[in-house]
């Protein structure tokens, strides 16, 4: 009897696990899901805790889909470039999900960082074919599913003796890599590195940030890959690799203040920089002698990129309509190759005045637009404003 | 699904393991012969009844941590630690050194970076079968199955914005049990089990809690 009832209770204990492995198993959602993020919700660094329709996914516990995925490695991708070359050594980021109604709930840190890079990247990625629908970046950027977004970066830099880590930034990071047939890859990073001293919000859950880098990928995308292919030099009377550089940063501030609609949102993370793009700023003699001089240390593109950030952002306000600046912009990157203003026998040469002379032509489509970036221009650019 | 099968594999051993070392016969308490002391059945066990302590209810209060594996980010041997405690009764049953030990358990995390936090909670009930493998008078060493229910909850919080989602899941895995008597009825308790998550993706799970047990 006693023998029966011991063998009961452990069969049943058996038999009860095979039931929970049997019923309790979920499938994994492919497609649009619900996801709880932080994000903006009107207003200045202001944001709530709410679900957002994430579209692309393929698979929601690697956090992988259409744009790309989320990826996290222990190692020093710097001591290590052969992670990035190759993609061995990059795994999943171990993802937890709750669920609240039909929303999946981060269950940790880890996973709303990869909910939150992934759906950052989704939002730049449908913001660009909002803006312009002929530009679909699935099509244009090679492998655009294989972008890899890498959580919690770790990159050590520097020599010996200065050696430190990279924390509380962001960046993209293109990677030209060559096969052993001679064919080149070009691979599409995103590094959030790890928080250390931000007291705010974490520049991996800023969705502004985070689009601020996705720009950079739109702009070497429509930029800088055609000109490349079409064996572009760059000449040397006008300052325009300073200029490229300042304007690709100014072009990416812009971009993540249309994802988040918040002209400061680079304050929510850095309090103190001179990033709001709602504060009017100008060419100054000290911005334009740094664009123009050959030295690196006199230069700093986000300052010259600022400025250019601040007038797209003044014209966009005055016209009311700043999907058509976007839209502008858009068009501008890839018209930089082949503006009279900014390029010449497959030369690119040009200064802030060019850019705005490229950019004029564009809006000219629509008579009030054009007449607004022209008052704009000429009022912060500058120097670079004369004659314009 | 290998892992699933294996896992299911591994708890039938570990049942069919205990069965194996459950005494063949079992011995029942000898009628008293007032006469004579103790009975002659008694004294025919060779002592075995007088180094084993007469099996007996307790109640336990234990405080430790729950362990969470991730390969992303861990506090400790890839694992991230709750911290909290349980509460839970040791009933013998069928015989003497085969326990059901039913508890509840409650266990925290908060993670935070800048005005970012992510707050887990994990309410727990239990029930571990397990048979004492070394059952002497002070000590006693006992082996089985730990099953957990939970109730997990996450909270993310950003200023005064707040959202959470909650889960139910169910952990079953080896545990094990050492018992230090202190006192006549007072015991140092120690719990370890390693369960697994089989609902959904398979996660590991590490508990290790102390504490004092009191003899009913």
């Amino acid at each position: 009897m006693i023998k029966k009832l011991k063998q009961i209770v452990i069969t049943g204990l058996g038999i009860f696990s095979c039931i929970c492995v049997l019923s309790c198993n979920k499938n994994t959602p492919i497609g649009p899901v619900s996801v709880t993020v932080i994000q903006p919700m009107g207003g200045h660094c202001r944001y709530s805790v709410s679900p957002a329709t994430i579209q692309t996914l393929d698979n929601l516990q690697e956090m992988r889909g259409k744009v790309g995925r989320v990826l996290f490695s222990s190692k020093d991708l710097e001591q290590n470039p052969e992670i990035l070359k190759t993609g061995k050594g990059l795994q999943p980021v171990d993802i937890e999900l709750f669920k609240s109604g039909n929303t999946f709930v981060p269950a940790n840190l880890d996973s709303l960082f990869a909910a939150s890079l992934y759906y950052s990247v989704e939002l730049g990625y449908l913001q660009t074919k909002r803006l312009d629908p002929n530009i679909d970046l699935a099509a244009i950027v090679p492998n655009f599913s294989d972008t890899r977004i890498i959580h919690r970066a770790r990159r050590v830099t520097g020599t010996n003796g200065d050696r430190s880590e990279i924390s509380d930034n962001a960046e993209y990071y293109p990677l030209k890599t060559t096969a052993s047939n001679g064919v080149s890859t070009l691979l599409n990073y995103f590094f959030s590195y790890p928080t250390v001293n931000i007291k705010e919000i974490p520049l991996g859950l800023n969705i502004g940030i985070m689009n601020h880098e996705f720009s950079h990928l739109i702009f070497q995308h429509l930029f800088y890959e055609p000109g490349i292919k079409r064996n572009m030099q760059v000449g040397e009377s006008k300052p325009t690799s300073h200029t490229l550089a300042a304007v690709d940063e100014g072009f990416a501030d812009y971009f993540g203040f249309l994802a988040v609609q918040d002209p400061g949102y680079f304050l929510c993370s850095f309090p103190t920089e001179n990033r709001d793009l709602a504060r009017p700023k100008i060419f100054t003699p000290d911005i334009v002698s740094g664009i123009e001089s050959n030295s690196e240390s006199n230069f700093d593109s986000h300052e010259g990129g600022a400025v250019w950030a601040a007038i797209q952002y003044e014209i966009g306000e005055t016209l009311g309509d700043h999907q058509l600046v976007g839209k502008s912009l858009l068009k501008l990157m890839s018209n930089i190759l082949v503006c009279s203003s900014t390029s010449s026998n497959n030369t690119l040469n040009f200064n802030f005045a060019d850019l705005a002379r490229c950019h004029l032509a564009i809006l000219s489509a629509d008579g009030r637009a054009g007449q607004v970036a022209q008052q704009v221009y000429r009022k912060y650019l500058g120097s670079y404003g004369a004659g314009l | 699904m290998n892992k699933i099968i294996s896992l299911i594999v591994l708890m039938q051993l570990l049942s069919g393991l205990a069965l194996a070392r459950l005494p063949k016969t079992v011995p029942l308490l000898p009628p008293r012969d007032s006469g004579s002391g103790a009975g002659a059945a008694f004294k025919n066990q060779g002592g075995l009844l007088v180094s084993r302590p007469q099996p007996h209810m307790m109640a336990a209060v234990q405080l430790g941590t729950l362990m969470r594996g991730d390969s992303t980010s861990s506090d400790v041997l890839g694992m991230q630690l709750f911290i909290g405690g349980r509460v839970g009764l040791s009933i013998p049953v069928l015989m003497p050194s085969f326990y059901l030990r039913p508890s509840i358990g409650y266990f925290r995390k908060q993670q935070s970076e800048g005005v970012v936090s992510v707050v887990q909670q994990v309410f727990e009930g239990g029930l571990n079968a397990q048979y004492s493998v070394i059952n002497k008078k002070h000590f006693q060493w006992a082996f089985g199955i730990a099953n957990r229910f939970d109730y997990a909850i996450s909270s993310i919080n950003i200023y005064d914005q707040s959202n959470g989602g909650q889960d139910f899941r169910y952990r079953v895995g080896p545990s094990s049990q050492l018992l230090i008597k202190i006192s006549n009825s007072l015991n140092w308790v120690s719990d370890f089990e390693f369960t697994f998550v089989v609902s959904g993706p398979i996660r590991g799970f590490g508990g290790l809690t102390t504490g004092l047990a009191f003899d009913l």
